[in-house]
């Protein structure tokens, strides 16, 4: 699996669960690869900060 | 007589198959034509297999090459405007052209994704939101929209899809498409100014109208 297929994926299990083998090579690609991983965890965090701004996660934040 | 009819058209195509030179040939040539419509060589090549499939399953006499070359070309044609009629084509062929891949797949040097400081180590949350809405604003329309129903609004794929009406697999695309650019942006832009954060209180509103206008 190369950087851009495994960068389609992780974005695509954001959406979906992936079938078990993709999900391995997945796995696999991300331990081998910091660039993706990067990729990875930038994407998950984009959708957990969306999360935690909607839930007003951010308010305790603001009283700081 | 007819398992004989029958076995001379096998043998009239199976000539053509066991003709490995022509076939190869044959090959690349439908693969190099199907690729001027669909840029994605995995697709390309899929609809190629299933045309020269189709040879077989259809099976039909030829007087020669020539004539099963055509026959198998038209049929890589109604091939082909299946998969574009199913797919739509514009964003069928966005994600090829990743220019942050070179042609191996592997990231380009300036397209590395970096690591983002985590909002737990001192980000705090209003300036990635104002961030992430600057970013979002750059975002080309298709794209902003579906990842802000996805995210923001947590609309289940399905749903989008009938909405926007697009097929599940444009919407990855796109969603993909958004990620990487909105990765990008996010790093490029990564502001530490506290006089942005004033700027936090308008963001929900701008974000829901990114999402009517979208609509
Ligand atoms: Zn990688």
């Amino acid at each position: 699996m190369n950087c851009q297929k495994a960068s389609e994926l992780a974005s695509r299990q954001q959406d979906q669960p992936l079938s078990l083998s993709k999900k391995i090579n997945l796995k696999l690609h991300l331990l081998m690869c910091e660039h993706c991983r990067n990729f990875s965890k930038n994407i998950e965090q984009l959708s957990d900060s969306m999360q935690s701004f909607l839930s007003g996660d951010d308010s305790k934040d603001q009283k700081k | 007589m007819q398992s004989n009819a029958l076995s001379h058209v096998e043998s009239s195509v199976m000539q053509h198959f066991n003709d490995v030179g022509f076939m190869s040939q044959l090959r690349e040539q439908m693969i190099r034509f199907t690729q001027t419509q669909l840029r994605d060589a995995e697709i390309a090549e899929d609809i190629v297999q299933e045309a020269l499939l189709g040879a077989v399953k259809n099976l039909k006499a030829f007087a020669g090459r020539a004539a099963f070359r055509s026959w198998v070309f038209a049929m890589l044609k109604n091939k082909m405007i299946d998969h574009i009629r199913k797919q739509g084509r514009a964003p069928a062929t966005q994600s090829i052209d990743a220019e942050e891949f070179n042609a191996k797949g592997s990231w380009q040097q300036e397209a590395k994704p970096m690591p983002w400081q985590c909002p737990e180590a001192g980000l705090k949350q209003e300036q990635f939101m104002v961030i992430l809405e600057l970013c979002l604003n750059k975002l080309p329309g298709n794209q902003a929209q579906v990842f802000m129903m996805r995210e923001f609004l947590g609309l289940a794929c399905a749903e989008i899809c009938t909405e926007v009406d697009i097929t599940e697999s444009n919407l990855h695309v796109l969603l993909y498409r958004a990620r990487m650019n909105l990765q990008k942006c996010m790093a490029n832009n990564w502001l530490h100014d506290d006089r942005q954060a004033t700027l936090q209180k308008s963001i929900k509103n701008n974000l829901m109208n990114t999402i009517k206008k979208g609509r």
